[in-house]
């Protein structure tokens, strides 16, 4: 393979360079090189682009008189008028401003750039600056705060463990609630669910993708955006675009981190003899007499005497200090018909959980090569392996024991050497989690290449094709190893057990486009798009199990196939037809209109198309003459669009009704048949209709600017995977059922309020208030759809993800009796579902985040603050920790309990009769009273950076060096008393609704986020 | 340039373009054909007689698998032969302490289950006109499914509804019918209606089955399934003459008490569930009984009361005396067991002889007919304890109440941990003693009736049952 990159690589090298006629340098105020600045030769087809020392050259012009436009991202258009002399090699240095303006900046949009001004949507863009300044084990992590209108909630500590990505809100249900990734042109396949929710994690197909690869990200958040990706594009679309070499002499950068784990919260439980006493005045409070009986607790595996014997610190044997490093290289080199980047990243990643890490190896090459004057190939391929290093975790044990079933009593190993087994009632938390740490091996591999190649053709100047394949191939191997040692120890088996789960998923697309510029006259012209598209999808897999193995499963292809079992391949396909129209009338009028005509198989007969159109238009105010002389008026931007898009994220056989004929399943022998899934021919995609209008602002020659934005967004069809009244006979269904409606503003600031020559402070802020209201579930009530554990509901009048749960009033001062209330509010003992009523949501009221970034000389100072303003947790585990004595370890606050007649008390009296709080058992104990402000502000990232001296760097060969140290999560203010406010959950049962409904908000055993501290230095040669 | 050519490049543009879209753009490019492991398009799946046979058979299977322990357990857990679940598991617990909210997984996985049946007999009714049959066939058919549908409302409606007599004419709540193959909104109706239906299916089904058909329903279970019907709906007048028709019709009681293994009581089975040596059979039937009293292997995860074990052990001439047996007798961790499900290969019986006699003995002694009530007494007493027994002799001087109680003693020593026991204590209360106790609860007491499922509050206007009012 390498030999063939090599050949493929020395043909490009073998492609020769031209000679020039007119020669110069490109730099900023500062004499710094502008590398990749253009150079245009107006009214004729010549040009350049400036190489790595600010460079270029251009050959072939006739003698004559010229106007040159220099241009550069950032800096203001510099012209000259030059006369070139027969024979005559001009050189011409030019120095560029820089532009607070912005308006040229490049922006890219759905199959092609624009400039900001062009722009008449709702598009935020972060560069490869603001990506790359915190370390982050996949690049959506470093999007948090710095978008207005994207909320990133954070995923656990635990490696790998996915961020949830919501745009303005959430508008689906049981449809995917993530926006489209589109990388290089690429729709990227992104499940979260390849394997459930095993361990208590998700997948993150996102970590594949290499940070320091990404050149920007555009987020499209208006329908004017992402009409054009129609039936995918409801919930935003976040274009990724990798780095490209620009022409210049070979440029390496080295950037490494080295770095620490530690979590950022620490369990608080009460001690070993706290929770005996807690245990004994239950046990008394009981009516009971004499020493507990362990029994009666769930405790099976030792006596109330011999506890006092052991005092295990679960956490600390659980918990370690992470390290941390990683090491990007990168290569760029340009020549007059090639370029070239590549990337080489190798990043360790342990976490806090002794076991867990996440190593990954990745490398990009991307090249451009111009075969000849009209015709360009583009061509990208990376390849990442990523070795998950798994652990028991949340709910299936590990750290999830320390704050559960893992208690300080028990000893970790019997005194004979072998492992003590918890052996609880509850056959979830019987598990010693040393012994799983120690015995159980769990790796997850994943293996990943996205690949594509673009041919652009130039029909005429204006007439433009672009054909293009693009290739992303997604591998998983999930190894497990479970020693004979430990299959004995839980009693499932008696012999060693490994397992291998393979999933490979073969996503590819092509498409075809034409572009076309149209100009009316000097004032006057069009932008026109057309194409068309078509994807693809298919997963396929097995599962092997093999006895007495001694290791993990090395080749899965070797294995019989009658051993294996194949999963049912999951496959879709996507059509359309899409185009634009821009119209621009005096650079300071646009019009905008764009469609999509998709078709996919995941419609059901009655619906396989649907058309998807957008209309917007811009205004560039502040230079209408009106505004001449508001001097201090440096921007003014008016944008307004309204359009529709759509959401088919869903289970691409959800439309099918089957019927199983399974021979294994007989009656008297008999063979049987039997139906399985109720159809649904008119299944089909969520439509969204959005009204956006924004303004961009800038004053004093825009140190200060923004942009305001107002949205509202309506959302009809809504999939439910409806739970089934049962006696139908399946148990879901799925549907378009219901609606939703998003609306809100976002604000976003950026200012330059100090700009001396040795000091500067900048500040970027922003803040999005959504409002989120389901407004119809059509036929249904509430528990058309609930959250994983039951505890949120689909309301009318109320967002997405409202926790539906039984009211608390008090703990009776007479009986010590947890009080509840009816639906009409009056006073109960008894806990009734039929009580259940609406008292918060998952959602927050308002998410942003501010930067505050100082230098002094070559000192700088950065700090990322992000929020949350409202929206509800639900502590899951809070039920167990101070509801109904058990099995389970117990907090602090169980201090401010009933104990005697007359107590007023925050918790009623201990017991262990769940009928004590008129429970019909001890997990029905769902109620506000385990419902907090999820409000929060963490400090993200601190960065204290140094840049050495020009002369220091030189002399070590060095084009630039820069040494930073970067402190993550160093603190979070909030009133949650639990572990982090911020909680990804990772999803259970159907993920996707878990998602929607439950997973941001609600919490059950999960680990905290990390801290992390790091060294970083990025040395440019 | 001028227009002429520009006209010509973009059409030139533009037909490339489509001629590129065309390659793959289509409707039918769309389709994809769902992996065969998904199973069959329902357009294709019933095709002939064969087909609705298997349809038929999945039905059995399903009512199997409800029928192996899953409702009997769980009627049990609400009576009084039966101990607080040993394993404190919360589901069951609250059942026992007649508690059961919408989120029982037990109770809730319970309530699918018949609904999985009614559903499968629905969709055979779309397809009778459709498919050809051979002489006869699709009369049984029709005739068993409609005995299913029948079984599956009628042990629904016990369980989810206060039982007939609750209110005079049965108006009040009783469970969802389903009629038709069809996602649509379907209220409960009244026990009334429940009733009615149960009973015109099994009418039907008595018109349409065969005298005999193998271990399938035949015309003689759907006679003794409607005589249990109106039993339990205290219309004794009703059943008497098909108690008189079943019993009547040749079965005869085994000498064998192994009631769960059907080849020893093959005689006396009307009506019941099989199992075969397949390994999804063997492992499958009958787990709701092993998973909760079997203790010949494990621990059972649910003992018997002392009241049960006393009764059974009371007498030493009662031959059912061996199925009380003691688990660490005289310690503190003492559990009392019935070894009636200490079994592999499981076989349910439903409809049964000795059933037959002990309602009709039932109905003769309310209605003063001691001699009659007797005789049928008589032949389970004497193979309980022999025809030499005391108690076998003194049955002939009961009457009155000591009769009818006597009758009901033996139903509950007979049919002990099959689910009989709550039906029977519910219809005493409804109709012979309405301050009647269960387990010192109100025999109608809210909790007495299971809880829906959430789920089943999906739809608007449905009704839960009221919860709890039983401790």
């Amino acid at each position: 393979m390498r030999t063939i990159l090599l050949s493929i690589f020395g043909f490009f090298l073998a492609l020769g360079v031209q000679a020039q006629s007119i020669k110069g340098k490109l730099t900023d105020s500062k004499s710094e090189p502008l590398i990749g600045a253009t150079v245009i030769v107006e009214g004729t087809k010549s040009g350049a682009q400036t190489d790595i020392e600010g460079q270029f050259v251009i050959n072939g012009l006739n003698p004559g008189k010229y106007r040159l436009r220099f241009q550069y991202v950032g800096m203001k258009n510099e012209f000259k008028n030059i006369e070139l002399a027969a024979g005559q090699n001009l050189i011409l240095n030019v120095v560029l401003k820089a532009d607070e303006n912005q308006l040229d900046e490049a922006i890219v949009v759905g199959y092609g750039t624009q400039t900001k001004r062009e722009i008449t949507s709702s598009i935020s863009k972060i560069g490869q600056k603001e990506l790359n300044d915190l370390p982050v084990q996949s690049f959506e992590q470093a999007m948090q705060g710095k978008l207005a209108g994207v909320s990133v909630t954070q995923g656990s500590g635990l490696a790998g463990s996915p961020s949830i990505i919501r745009i303005r809100g959430i508008s689906s249900i049981s449809a995917g609630g993530d926006p489209l990734y589109v990388i290089d042109g690429i729709p990227m396949t992104q499940d979260y669910s390849s394997f459930g929710n095993a361990g208590g994690a998700n997948f993150n197909p996102l970590a594949t993708i290499n940070p320091n690869d990404i050149e920007s990200i555009e987020v499209l958040k208006d329908a004017a955006a992402t009409a054009i990706y129609g039936s995918r594009g409801a919930n935003g679309v976040i274009l990724i675009t990798t780095k490209r070499a620009g022409k210049g002499k070979t440029r390496v950068t080295y950037n490494a981190q080295m770095g620490f784990s530690t979590p950022s919260a620490k369990p608080r439980l009460v001690s070993r003899d706290e929770l005996l006493n807690l245990m004994e005045e239950a046990w008394i409070n009981d009516g009971n007499t004499g020493k507990p009986d362990f029994s009666k607790f769930g405790i099976n595996n030792m006596t109330w005497d011999e506890a006092r014997n052991n005092n295990t610190d679960w956490y600390n044997e659980l918990t370690q200090v992470g390290v941390k490093h990683q090491h990007d290289i990168t290569l760029s080199k340009g020549w007059e018909n090639l370029s070239l980047y590549s990337s080489l990243s190798y990043n360790k990643n342990e976490t806090f959980i002794k076991g867990n890490s996440y190593d990954k190896i990745s490398g990009r090459i991307n090249l451009d090569y111009q075969i000849s004057k009209k015709l360009k190939m583009q061509l990208g391929t990376s390849f990442t392996n990523g070795d998950n290093r798994r652990v028991y975790s949340g709910w299936s044990g590990g750290y999830g024991l320390v704050m559960s079933s893992a208690l300080p009593f028990y000893p970790i190993r019997n005194p004979d050497g072998s492992y003590f087994l918890f052996n609880n009632s509850d056959a979830g938390f019987r598990t010693n989690p040393i012994m799983m740490l120690e015995q159980f091996k769990w790796v997850t591999n994943e293996q990943r290449t996205i690949g594509n190649m673009a041919f652009d053709y130039e029909i005429t100047e204006n007439l433009k094709a672009r054909v293009q394949g693009n290739y992303d191939y997604q591998h998983i191997s999930d190894d497990q190893f479970a020693p004979q040692e430990l299959t004995r120890a839980n009693g499932s088996d008696t012999t060693s057990i490994s397992t291998k789960n393979f999933r490979y998923t073969n996503n590819y697309n092509y498409l075809a486009q034409l572009s076309y510029r149209y100009k009316i006259n000097k004032l006057n012209k069009f932008d026109i798009v057309g194409g068309f598209e078509r994807q693809q999808s298919i997963t396929q897999g097995y599962n092997i199990v093999e006895r007495s193995a001694s290791g993990f499963i090395t080749d899965g292809r070797k294995t019989d196939n009658n051993q294996k079992f194949y999963i049912v391949p999951s496959e879709w396909k996507f059509e359309r037809f899409f185009g634009r129209i821009n119209y621009n009338s005096k650079d300071k009028y646009f019009l905008n209109f764009a469609f999509s005509y998709d078709g996919s198989s995941r419609f059901g007969d009655n619906h396989r198309y649907g058309f998807f159109p957008s209309l917007s238009g811009a205004w560039i105010v502040n230079e209408e003459r009106f505004l001449e002389d508001f001097k201090k008026l440096s921007l003014l931007k008016f944008r307004a669009s309204y359009g529709r898009s759509g959401n088919s994220d869903f289970d691409p056989n959800a439309r099918y009704g089957f019927f199983q004929a399974n021979s294994a399943i007989s009656y008297n022998g008999n063979p049987t048949l039997y139906p399985t899934q109720l159809e649904n021919p008119n299944l089909r995609w969520e439509t969204s209709w959005t009204f956006n209008t924004g303004l961009d602002f800038g004053f004093f020659n825009n140190k200060i600017s923004g942009t305001v934005e107002f949205y509202d967004k309506r959302t009809t069809d809504v999939i439910m995977n409806l739970n089934l009244d049962p006696s139908v006979g399946f148990g879901n269904y799925y549907d378009n059922v219901g609606a939703i409606r998003n609306y809100g503003a976002e604000f976003s600031l950026r200012a330059n309020l100090i700009r001396k020559s040795n000091f500067t402070w900048s500040v970027m802020a922003n803040i999005a208030r959504n409002f989120n209201e389901i407004t119809s579930t059509g036929a249904y009530t509430e528990e058309a759809v609930s959250g994983g554990t039951n505890d949120t509901r689909v309301v009318v009048g109320m967002p997405v993800g409202t926790y539906y749960l039984v009211r608390f009033s008090h703990v009776d001062p007479a009986t010590g009796r947890p009080v509840y209330l009816d639906k009409e509010g009056n006073q109960t003992f008894q806990w009734s579902a039929n009580n259940r009523v609406p008292v918060g949501s998952i959602l927050p009221k308002a998410v942003g985040g501010f930067t505050n970034n100082f230098k002094y000389k070559n000192w700088d100072l950065s700090l990322l603050f992000v929020y949350q303003i409202g929206g509800n947790i639900y502590d899951a585990s809070a039920k167990r920790q101070l509801g109904v004595m058990s099995f389970w370890n117990s907090r602090p606050e169980v201090a401010d309990r009933w104990r005697e007649p007359g107590d007023v008390a925050a918790f009623p009296r201990l017991t262990l009769d769940a009928s004590t709080y008129g429970l019909p058992d001890y997990w029905q104990y769902n109620t506000p009273m385990w419902l907090y402000d999820a409000s929060f502000l963490r400090l993200r990232n601190l960065t204290v950076g140094y840049n050495l001296p020009e002369k220091w760097s030189k002399k070590a060969k060095m084009t630039s060096t820069r040494l930073a140290f970067i402190c993550t999560n160093l603190f979070v203010l909030t009133n949650y008393p639990g572990l982090d406010p911020e909680i990804a959950r990772d999803g259970e049962g159907n993920i996707n609704t878990s998602r929607n409904m439950q997973s941001q908000g609600t919490y059950y055993l999960n680990a905290p986020q990390e801290r992390t501290y790091n060294f970083q230095i990025i040395a440019t040669f | 340039m001028n227009m002429k050519k520009l006209i010509h490049k973009i059409l030139l543009g533009t037909i490339t373009l489509l001629i590129v879209a065309s390659f793959s753009a289509c409707e039918k490019g769309l389709d994809v054909e769902p992996d065969p492991s998904f199973g069959l398009d329902p357009a294709e799946a019933i095709q002939s007689a064969e087909d609705m046979q298997k349809l038929l058979n999945s039905c059995y299977d399903a009512c199997a698998n409800m029928m192996g322990g899953q409702f009997q357990v769980i009627s049990d857990l609400l009576a009084d032969d039966v101990t607080r679940p040993l394993n404190n598991d919360g589901n069951t617990t609250a059942i026992f302490n007649r508690s059961v909210a919408q989120f029982n997984g037990t109770s809730n996985n319970a309530y699918s289950q018949p609904y999985f049946t009614v559903y499968r007999v629905n969709v055979m009714d779309l397809y009778y006109d459709q498919v050809t049959f051979a002489a006869g066939e699709k009369e049984r058919l029709q005739g068993e499914a409609a005995f299913l549908r029948a079984l599956c409302h009628f042990e629904t409606v016990k369980l989810w509804a206060q039982p007939a007599g609750f209110t005079p004419d049965n108006s009040h709540l009783g469970i969802i019918e389903r009629v038709r193959a069809k996602n649509e909104v379907v209220l409960r109706t009244s026990v009334a209606s429940n009733y009615a239906l149960i009973i015109s299916d099994l009418q039907k089904a008595i018109g349409l089955l065969p005298e005999s058909n193998g271990v399938y329903a035949n015309r003689n279970a759907a006679k003794a399934l409607l005589a249990k019907v109106y039993f339990t709906k205290g219309d004794y007048a009703a059943a008497l003459p098909l108690l008189n028709e079943v019993i009547g019709s040749g079965y005869t009681l085994s000498d064998s008490l192994n009631r769960f293994n059907r080849a020893d009581v093959e005689s006396e089975i009307i009506f019941g569930f099989v199992t075969t040596n397949s390994a999804y059979d063997i492992n499958a039937r009958g787990a709701g009984f092993k998973g909760a009293y079997r203790n010949d292997q494990n621990l059972p995860t649910i003992g018997i009361s002392t009241e049960l074990y006393n009764l059974l052990s009371a007498d030493t001439t009662d031959r059912r005396r061996k199925f009380a047996a003691l688990i660490n007798p005289g310690q503190p961790n003492e559990i009392k067991v019935s070894t009636k499900f200490n079994l592999n290969n499981f076989a349910t019986p439903y409809l049964t002889l000795t059933d037959m006699l002990l309602m009709r003995a039932e109905i003769h002694a309310l209605q003063s007919n001691s001699a009659l009530s007797i005789v049928d007494l008589g032949l389970i007493v004497k193979r309980a304890y022999g025809a030499t027994s005391s108690k076998y002799v003194s049955l002939s001087g009961l009457s009155g109440s000591d009769l009818v109680n006597e009758v009901r003693l033996q139903r509950r020593l007979e049919m002990h941990l099959e689910g009989d026991r709550i039906t029977q204590l519910k219809r005493i209360g409804a109709f012979h003693s309405t301050s009647s106790t269960i387990r010192n609860a109100p025999w109608n007491c809210p909790g007495m009736v299971l809880q829906f499922p959430s789920s089943a509050g999906t739809v608007q206007g449905f009704i839960f049952n009221p919860e709890g009012g039983c401790n």
